[in-house]
């Protein structure tokens, strides 16, 4: 059977190759999305785990199955001391936060106010746009100044430059010093820029009494040999002051856990979906070709009287099931592709077009064509020539 | 060594209890060249016997041989790449695949010749020139791409000889060749059949009409399932 003769085959019955190709498009539309959203996820996972810092530890109060609780602050300065003096650690910093009424002379709005340990803004990767971050003699002197987030600047003085202004956070006034540069959202829509930071005294005195309590505590590890044993001693110091459900140890290894375990939860379920949708397609697949062997069978026969083997009548339906996987592989990949830059900014998983995922379903589309269409294929290769001749109308 | 050799060709038919015997009993031997009518009213076993000689069906007794070949020890397989060897077809509908146009319809029974048998059969022209100086020669060189739907039953027919020739066979078998056409087209056929004769090829041509019989030098009759010469 010539390549020719299979698509002058396919195209003189157009509905009934429409219907075959439509069974295994959506296997594969959906095969190359489930491959994108996972290859995306884990590009975001890795993201996610650089921003933390392959050498970082972060402490949250709170519990794992309560979920962490900043507005709950069990963990304390005394906490952020002992830690503060293991050996081996740098950037230690710490942060207590609330929502808190921010106002200007005129207006007013709504503001996550952070009061931070030294060292926070390097730690955290907060660049200053302008102006400058906290120096020493701002935490030692309780020096009434700010750090701001575009959305508060340019809330207040659009299109003018907040450096020196004033801001009262309650009923005290504070001199913004810098402005950082814009962070975006994190994964969970959290606002990145609308972010005040005052130096962790100045909190105590003005948005609220901390009792010397803080919500976040970050450090580094300087030799990663050392990481294993450093997250032990401070679970160890931890442990020593709180309960064991008042705090939460985050390492980029938990955090790789977390997230390939919520990317294996979507594999799994678009999984079973491209599946079903290829099973589905196989079914639909099988049986037009059943009923194409049967429409065919004087053709069959013809074939067979004029010298075709029962390989070569395989060979003759196989051929026509591979171009109609090729068909649905070339329009399901553009469709899949399509679907990657509709479905997944909606999944919050970022949009990538991985080679992978054009190769795999093609793939997968050829096996469950070929494997669908054998058995009708070896069906009419058993047609005896004669009594398929006379089924001719 | 004859072409075609039938010993003791038996073929019965079961239908539930109902056991029908077609073919009681046949010898025959058809020698190369020769031009054969194998005549019968209907119901006869005529057709049953053109499907055993064309290797199509295998007898319930009996002995085939083709060209010395002990036909029946072969498998269905090898019985496939026999017809497609020794055998060129013509039925009485024509049976040409509606989405190949003419030259492809043609060109068909190629594709099923052993490599070996293809590269020797195709030494001098290639496929394509030969389909197409066949059709030419049956009066269908004007319309090569033109699809069977759009051709009349004379014309389909002749599609057909040209390609139960293709594969240069040494048999043409044909089973009610003018069957479903009109009778010039049909005198037309048959005259086309005695020209292959006279280059030497073997025909056998089946029918119950004895016009087309008159054409052959040798006339089997077959009655009952047997052989009336």
């Amino acid at each position: 059977m010539r390549p020719k003769e299979v698509l002058l085959s396919l195209l003189h019955n157009k509905v009934r190759t429409a219907f075959a190709v439509l069974g295994i498009l959506f296997g594969v539309v959906s095969l190359v999305l489930i491959v994108a959203a996972i290859e995306g996820s884990s590009q975001e996972a890795k993201k996610v785990i650089e921003k933390l810092g392959p050498d970082s530890v972060l402490i949250i109060s709170g519990s794992i199955k309560k979920g962490p609780r900043s507005s709950f602050q069990n963990l304390t300065l005394k906490d952020v001391n002992e830690i503060g003096r293991l050996e081996g650690i740098f950037a230690l910093t710490y942060g207590i936060v609330k929502p808190t009424m921010i106002s200007s002379s005129e207006s007013s709005k709504f503001s996550s106010v952070f009061g931070v340990g030294k060292n926070w803004l390097v730690s955290w990767n907060y660049q200053i746009e302008e102006g400058r971050g906290f120096t020493e003699k701002d935490f030692k002197e309780l020096r009434k100044v700010a750090v701001v987030g575009h959305d508060v600047s340019d809330f207040f003085w659009p299109g003018q430059s907040p450096v020196g202004k004033v801001i009262l956070v309650g009923k005290t006034p504070l001199r913004v010093i810098g402005v950082y540069k814009k962070k975006g959202k994190t994964p969970n829509g959290h606002n990145l820029d609308n972010r005040v930071f005052i130096p962790y005294g100045v909190f105590d005195k003005t948005v609220e009494k901390t009792y010397e309590k803080v919500s976040v505590i970050r450090f580094r590890v300087l030799n990663p040999k050392e990481y294993d044993e450093i997250v032990k001693e401070t679970r160890e110091i931890l442990l020593r002051n709180h309960r064991p459900d008042e705090f939460i140890v985050i390492t980029p290894v938990v955090v790789k856990k977390f997230l390939s375990m919520l990317s294996a939860t979507l594999a799994f379920f678009l999984g079973i979906a491209s599946a079903t949708a290829l099973v589905v397609g196989g079914f639909v697949l099988s049986s037009i070709f059943y009923v194409n062997a049967y429409v065919r069978e004087w053709e069959v026969g013809l074939r067979k009287a004029l010298g075709a083997t029962k390989r070569e009548i395989v060979g003759l339906f196989l051929g026509e099931a591979l171009a109609v996987a090729v068909i649905s592989s070339l329009i399901g990949s553009l469709l899949g592709a399509a679907a990657i830059k509709v479905i997944l900014p909606g999944l919050k998983i970022p949009v990538v077009y991985p080679i992978e995922a054009f190769i795999i379903a093609p793939i997968f589309a050829v096996l469950v064509s070929l494997f669908a269409v054998y058995f009708p294929a070896k069906r009419a290769s058993e047609f005896e020539p004669v009594k398929a001749l006379r089924k001719k109308a | 060594m004859a072409l075609i050799e039938l010993k003791g060709i038996k073929k019965v038919f079961r239908q539930g209890e109902l056991q029908v015997e077609v073919l009681k009993g046949i010898d025959l031997t058809i020698e190369r060249g020769e031009f054969v009518a194998v005549m019968g009213p209907s119901g006869s076993g005529k057709s049953t016997l053109m499907y055993i000689m064309g290797c199509l069906d295998r007898p319930t007794e009996g002995k085939y041989y083709l060209n010395g070949i002990d036909v029946f020890s072969l498998k269905d397989d090898e019985l496939s790449k026999l017809r497609a060897k020794f055998i060129g077809f013509v039925f009485q509908s024509f049976y040409l695949i509606p989405y190949l146009n003419v030259l492809d319809n043609v060109l068909v029974p190629v594709d099923y010749l052993p490599k070996e048998e293809k590269k020797k059969r195709f030494k001098e022209k290639s496929p394509e020139e030969k389909a197409k100086e066949l059709l030419k020669r049956l009066g269908m060189g004007e319309r090569l791409k033109f699809k069977p739907a759009e051709l009349s039953g004379g014309q389909k027919q002749r599609v057909a000889i040209a390609r139960a020739l293709i594969n240069s066979p040494e048999v043409i078998l044909a089973d009610e060749p003018t069957g479903q056409l009109d009778s010039a087209s049909g005198k037309a056929v048959m005259e086309t059949f005695k020209e292959l004769h006279s280059e030497g090829k073997t025909v056998i041509v089946v029918t119950h009409d004895p016009a087309v019989a008159s054409y052959a030098d040798r006339v089997i009759k077959i009655k009952d399932g047997k052989v009336e010469e």
